[in-house]
């Protein structure tokens, strides 16, 4: 098991590094000779884009890897995910409601992010908590499914009719954002999305016992001592930071929450979230910075939306898991 | 540690509706180390009360008393310290292992993180053998039978240490050989290690062998007592009111049918096991099988011939008789004749 944690150790800092090395420019050698205004440029590139961005294609899948663990735990689903429910969607609408509907409000600069990250936070969480709502009355894994989808929907027609009676600038703004991409970030963004992706990872790693109990249902865990109420507050605030922040930011990316926590779990053969918290957010960051790597399509000009890559490589898992549930079992 | 029940209400709250009540004024005792049976008909409140003493959904009235300490007092933390549930709940989650489950046990005791002191892991090994699943440690749950995983729920129940274990239906599911094996299970634990024991089951028979109390839940009430007692004062029977169903002095339950004509069985050569299963194949096609003195008139005569070999039915009204090889065939001739007449 250590081994495995090393080796994906050591490919996140392989993948992180080619990251920032290959980019839309070509690959690039910042220490490496040439003249002194090529190597500013190179430094430039290198310190306002590349890093940034790989920073936050790290911190988006560690996010997103999170908070698909702690909902496929919390509502003892294999398909539960932060984009399949529709807690990206609520984020959506939450940054919408911000961009579109309060353009007076805007601001700019820090003022701005922080709405934004606010806003998708508060739209987040109000999908989790309709879900959740649903979940507790329903106990059928696909029908919880499919309100989350329809909640997620909702969430998206709300935007739609947003944005048909928006001004063009207001319009502008929100299109861009919706767009998404894991560059562009600003420093300061950077840095309220580092910050609240370690407090739900805080909040996560400090109900790992009790995520542990859960897995062997709610009656088990009570008479065990959890109090079951407060573990689903504290991960509802956790899933909606970590995936609130990640859609605020570089908006709605799929397939990551739902996929790595069953990657981690085929590759560690473990259910114990001790292992399977680290080791869903170690693959989650891998698995973001290779789909960064590969959406630039390095030696072409091109980037595609790296929604794309990521729905392309979970989509596989996640079909798998659901030929598998169908057999009975439940993660 | 003495489980008292003093006075209480169980129900449950239902949408636009008022609480259903299950049971009221419901007093019950359950000594240190005793094996209880929790018996009644499907909805009658066994799961309620159960969950009632384990402090999971407080009773609508009255108190649950654990060592003389009232457990709606407690925190869930002391709770789960002395109270031990093995739920319904079908666990279904990939590569957890044996060990890890029983290793839960020990959540009350360890800290934020869930280590394992050398101590816990005596203890969950400890609980593992007791329960006889020591070699299947390193498992995953999901690759055991039915009967080798509620053993390892049970396991789990043991490492919490708890004086008091209550476990519902463990033996649902579970084919004859493992529901004997189970009760015989926990009516070592309760015996040998001095922990209260109650389960819920539908299985009259491992509870009357087994147990040491029975709580007989009717929607009247309970009776408890140990098997005999219940069954001297025909409170056992009351779980069948209503149904064609009866208990026999052996703890046995009988479908009771209405037989409209009599066969005579003459046992030509005096094997009693032979006769006895003639008499059931009888009754089983709806004949009541007589011996020779009483006074009704047979429709038919079996005879048993051949030292039980083969079989012979004759119609007493014309003496037309049919031979055949086994019950089987008997049972067939039998429910044709039934027709006919």
């Amino acid at each position: 098991m250590k081994l495995k944690f090393i080796l994906f150790l050591v490919l996140l800092a392989a993948l992180f590094a080619a990251d920032v090395l290959v980019g839309s420019t070509g690959v690039l050698w910042p220490f490496g000779g040439g003249d002194a205004s090529a190597g500013e440029i190179a430094q430039r590139i290198l310190f306002d884009f590349r890093l940034p961005k790989a920073a936050v294609a790290l911190l988006a899948g560690i996010a997103l890897a999170a908070s698909g663990l702690l909902m496929q735990t919390v509502f003892r689903n294999p398909l539960a995910g932060p984009y399949v429910l529709g807690v990206s969607s609520g984020a959506s609408l939450g940054v919408a409601v911000f961009l579109l509907g309060l353009p007076m409000l805007g601001g700019a600069g820090i003022a701005r992010d922080l709405g934004v990250a606010i806003s998708a936070w508060i739209g987040a969480a109000a999908i989790l908590l309709l879900v959740m709502a649903v979940s507790a009355r329903i106990k059928d894994i696909m029908a919880v499914l499919i309100l989350g989808m329809m909640f997620g929907s909702a969430a998206s027609a709300f935007v739609d009719v947003l944005q048909y009676f928006s001004s063009d600038t207001a319009l502008k703004g929100f299109v861009i954002w919706s767009m998404g991409s894991l560059g562009g970030l600003s420093h300061g963004q950077l840095l309220i999305m580092a910050v609240c992706v370690a407090g739900g990872l805080l909040l996560a790693a400090g109900s790992v016992k009790s995520l542990n109990l859960l897995l062997l249902g709610e009656g088990y865990a009570r008479s065990m001592g959890v109090s079951v109420k407060r573990v689903r507050g504290v991960i509802f605030l956790a899933t909606s930071l970590l995936a609130g922040s990640v859609t605020a930011f570089c908006g709605p990316i799929g397939f990551v929450g739902i996929a790595v926590p069953h990657i981690a779990r085929m590759v560690f053969r473990r259910a114990d979230h001790r292992v399977l918290l680290p080791a869903s957010v170690l693959i989650g960051a891998d698995m973001m910075l290779f789909c960064d790597l590969v959406s630039q399509l390095p030696g072409s000009d091109l980037i595609l939306p790296v929604n794309t890559i990521t729905a392309l490589l979970g989509i596989p898992v996640v079909v798998m898991v659901v030929v598998n549930s169908k057999r009975g079992r439940m993660m | 540690m003495k489980l008292q029940i003093e006075n209480i209400a169980i129900g449950y709250a239902q949408r636009h509706a008022d609480t259903r009540l299950l049971a009221e004024r419901l007093s019950l005792a359950a000594p240190e180390g005793e094996l209880i049976a929790l018996l009644g008909r499907n909805g009658v409140g066994k799961s309620t009360l159960l969950r009632a003493l384990a402090g999971v959904a407080a009773p609508l009235q009255g108190r649950v008393l654990l060592g003389g300490e009232d457990i709606a007092g407690m925190t869930a933390h002391e709770r789960a310290r002395r109270i031990a549930f093995v739920t319904t709940e079908h666990v279904a989650v990939a590569h957890l292992r044996v060990h890890e489950v029983v290793a839960m046990g020990r959540a009350p005791y360890t800290g934020w993180f869930g280590t394992l002191s050398a101590e816990d892991e005596r203890i969950v090994g400890e609980s593992l053998e007791r329960v006889s699943m020591g070699a299947f440690r390193n498992k995953a749950l999901e690759s055991l039978s039915d009967g080798e995983r509620q053993r390892v729920m049970i396991a789990r129940a043991l490492a919490q240490d708890t004086p008091l274990m209550l476990l519902d239906e463990p033996t649902a599911f579970l084919d004859l050989p493992n529901r004997y094996q189970i009760a015989l299970l926990l009516r070592e634990l309760a015996h040998g290690t001095g922990k209260t024991v109650v389960f819920s089951s539908h299985d009259l028979s491992t509870a009357v062998q087994l147990c040491d109390a029975l709580w007989v839940m009717t929607p009247g009430g309970v009776a408890a007592g140990a098997p005999e007692d219940l069954m001297r004062s025909g409170a056992l029977d009351a779980m069948f009111g209503g149904t064609p169903l009866t208990l026999s002095p052996e703890g046995v339950v009988k479908l009771d049918r209405p037989a409209k004509y009599t066969v005579k069985i003459t046992d030509t050569a005096a094997i009693s096991r032979i006769a006895a299963l003639a008499a059931r194949t009888a009754e089983r096609c709806g004949f009541r099988p007589m011996t020779d003195k009483t006074g009704e008139t047979p429709v038919a005569e079996i005879k048993i011939l051949e030292e039980g070999r083969r079989f012979e039915l004759t119609d007493a009204r014309n003496g037309t008789a049919f031979r055949v090889d086994d019950f089987h065939a008997l049972a067939a001739l039998l429910r044709q004749f039934g027709d006919a007449l």
